[in-house]
């Protein structure tokens, strides 16, 4: 009897604490905004150090091909949640997530052809992308 | 003259074998994460794992036993059991960590997949242990090592703003991520109060047939050569501050944190991480697999000592073997390397008070270390860190993984 009260008791701190713990949609929203900037900003820097030539081509390539997979990852789970609190930023967090994908997946490809050119014009269009997530982010509450 | 050389040999060496894998993941995650302001926590692991490691070598020096020994003989081996295993347990997923720094460093440089270096790394390392000799495992690896400073140099080369790094040294909460900030912080003394360092350290201390004539190079060794291989840690650390912060990059794979010397040193920025990574874990792994087989044979009585010959201590040799094959398996099966070093580390800290605190008993103890006995301040120091790095763990490691803020 005493052993079922010591089991009862430790499931009930540990529900506890997990309820304490566990992310509002709102807080999980913000952790996938910041892994989507955070991804942004790694794959400009990547591409903007290839074209200086001071990373490899296999380098380069996976660390852009991390980053999309990332990216399409964190956008398959904001696609699968459906917060009614934050609905107009997860939509718009989505599409700029499905966005990013894309283009990082086209950076990707300009390294593997070894396209210095593309690459350029491909990272123009990424600063503006990363503005636009970065403004999504700090309107969801993601610190600088 | 003679006791000059040696300190220097000494702090030369701890410099270059300072950094390990749990060392740079933790200083890179810390630096592009919180900036500054987690470099009093590097400070704060420092200051104990001078202590430890100082107390380590005493304890060898003077009661001519490892750490292993004297704990064994002193609180029996049902005691011992506790500490024994989780050392154990903790060592495994570290040398798993340290075999996947080494391959990412591979991965890095040749575009390979870090999961085909597991078992050519874990050869290499093995065939070194099992045909080097204690100084070349300590020794070699070290001065190799000194490449890590070349995070030094990075500091001074991106002109760092020098006061707000040193602000840094004053503990400060942060406005935002508090979990992950304590999490990291438990992640880093974990990372720097390994317990296999001062074991290792007493069973080398064993192996160099230290004497009380030893003990001023053992006080100066620790201080200064762990001292002055903070100054590493902190380096990565500042760099990573400066150069992935600003750009909002939180390091969440090893592929991130690669590009950190790239912004001062060009081309051989990326050439030099890669070195360094590969070089520091590939030092920490031999440290690792021989305090796992020190560990094993002490704590069962065997034969033990890595100037032997494999023959004179087969269960020895043996049991370095196995920990180095099957920990690399945990790369060759994908699991990603910088998630389990950050757990490792975040693991360690949670046993810190299993392993230090009957260490701390036996350096109390005169039958072991007679009049060199710990004073107040040592006493003092370690157990509030080792607390303090407890009562951390336990509160921020269910917040990172359950979510918090």
């Amino acid at each position: 009897m005493k052993m079922r009260g010591v089991r009862v008791g430790s499931l009930s701190l540990f529900l506890l604490a997990f309820t304490c713990c566990a992310k509002s949609p709102a807080d999980q929203l913000k952790a996938q905004l910041q892994t989507v900037t955070s991804w942004t900003a790694t794959a400009r820097m990547v591409g903007e150090a290839w074209l200086k030539g001071y990373l490899p081509h296999a380098y380069t390539a996976r660390t852009l091909r991390t980053a999309q997979e990332t990216i399409s990852e964190e956008a398959k789970t904001i696609q699968g949640e459906n917060p009614s609190e934050v609905a107009e930023l997860h939509a718009s967090v989505l599409g700029q997530a499905r966005s990013l994908e894309q283009l990082i997946g086209q950076m990707r490809a300009a390294v593997e052809n070894r396209d210095g050119s593309a690459l350029s014009q491909q990272l123009k269009q990424l600063e503006g992308e990363e503005e636009t997530i970065k403004a999504l982010a700090k309107s969801g509450g993601v610190q600088p | 003259m003679k006791k000059v050389l040696e300190i220097t040999l000494g702090i030369v060496t701890s410099i270059g074998g300072f950094l390990d894998v749990g060392a740079i993941a933790t200083a890179v995650q810390a630096g592009a994460a919180f900036k500054f302001q987690l470099i009093w926590v590097v400070a704060l692991g420092t200051i104990c794992v001078i202590f430890l490691v100082e107390m380590s070598g005493r304890l060898a020096a003077v009661s001519k036993h490892t750490l292993v020994d004297a704990l064994r003989e002193r609180f029996g081996v049902n005691f011992y059991l506790i500490p024994f295993l989780a050392e154990l347990v903790v060592d495994f997923l570290v040398l798993a960590a340290e075999i996947g720094g080494v391959c990412l460093a591979l991965q890095l440089v040749t575009g390979v997949s870090f999961r085909w270096w597991a078992l050519p790394v874990a050869f290499v390392l093995w065939l070194l242990l099992w045909r080097g000799t204690f100084t070349i495992i300590e020794n070699g690896t070290s001065f190799f090592g000194l490449i890590t400073l070349c995070f030094v140099v990075a500091v001074f080369v991106l002109h760092p703003p020098w006061k707000e790094v040193a602000t840094g040294l004053l503990p400060s909460l942060p406005a935002h991520n508090q979990a992950h900030y304590w999490f990291i912080a438990v992640a880093i003394l974990g990372a720097l109060i390994s317990p296999y360092l001062f074991y290792f350290y007493s069973s080398g201390a064993i192996e160099d047939k230290w004497d009380k004539s030893d003990l001023v190079v053992n006080r100066g060794v620790a201080t200064l050569g762990m001292s002055f291989g903070s100054f590493v840690s902190i380096g990565v650390l500042v760099v990573a501050a400066l150069v992935l912060f600003p750009r909002g990059i939180q390091v969440d794979n090893y592929e991130q944190a690669a590009m950190i010397l790239t912004e001062p040193f060009g081309y051989w920025g990326f050439i030099l991480f890669a070195a360094s990574l590969g070089i520091a874990c590939f030092g920490a792994a031999l440290e690792v697999s021989l305090d796992q087989a020190y560990v094993v044979a002490q704590a069962l009585g065997w034969n033990w000592g890595e100037n032997q010959h494999p023959k004179e201590d087969a269960r020895f040799s043996m049991t370095y073997t196995f920990f180095i094959f099957t920990s690399s398996l945990l790369m060759l099966i994908g699991i990603d390397p910088l998630t389990l070093t950050i757990f490792s580390m975040a693991l360690t800290a949670v046993i810190l008070p299993l392993v230090i605190l009957p260490f701390l008993i036996l350096m109390n103890d005169e039958h072991y270390v007679g009049e060199h006995r710990n004073g107040i301040i040592g006493n003092s120091v370690v157990i509030i860190i080792t607390i303090l790095t407890f009562v951390m763990a336990i509160v921020a490691i269910p917040l990172e993984i359950f979510g918090g803020s």
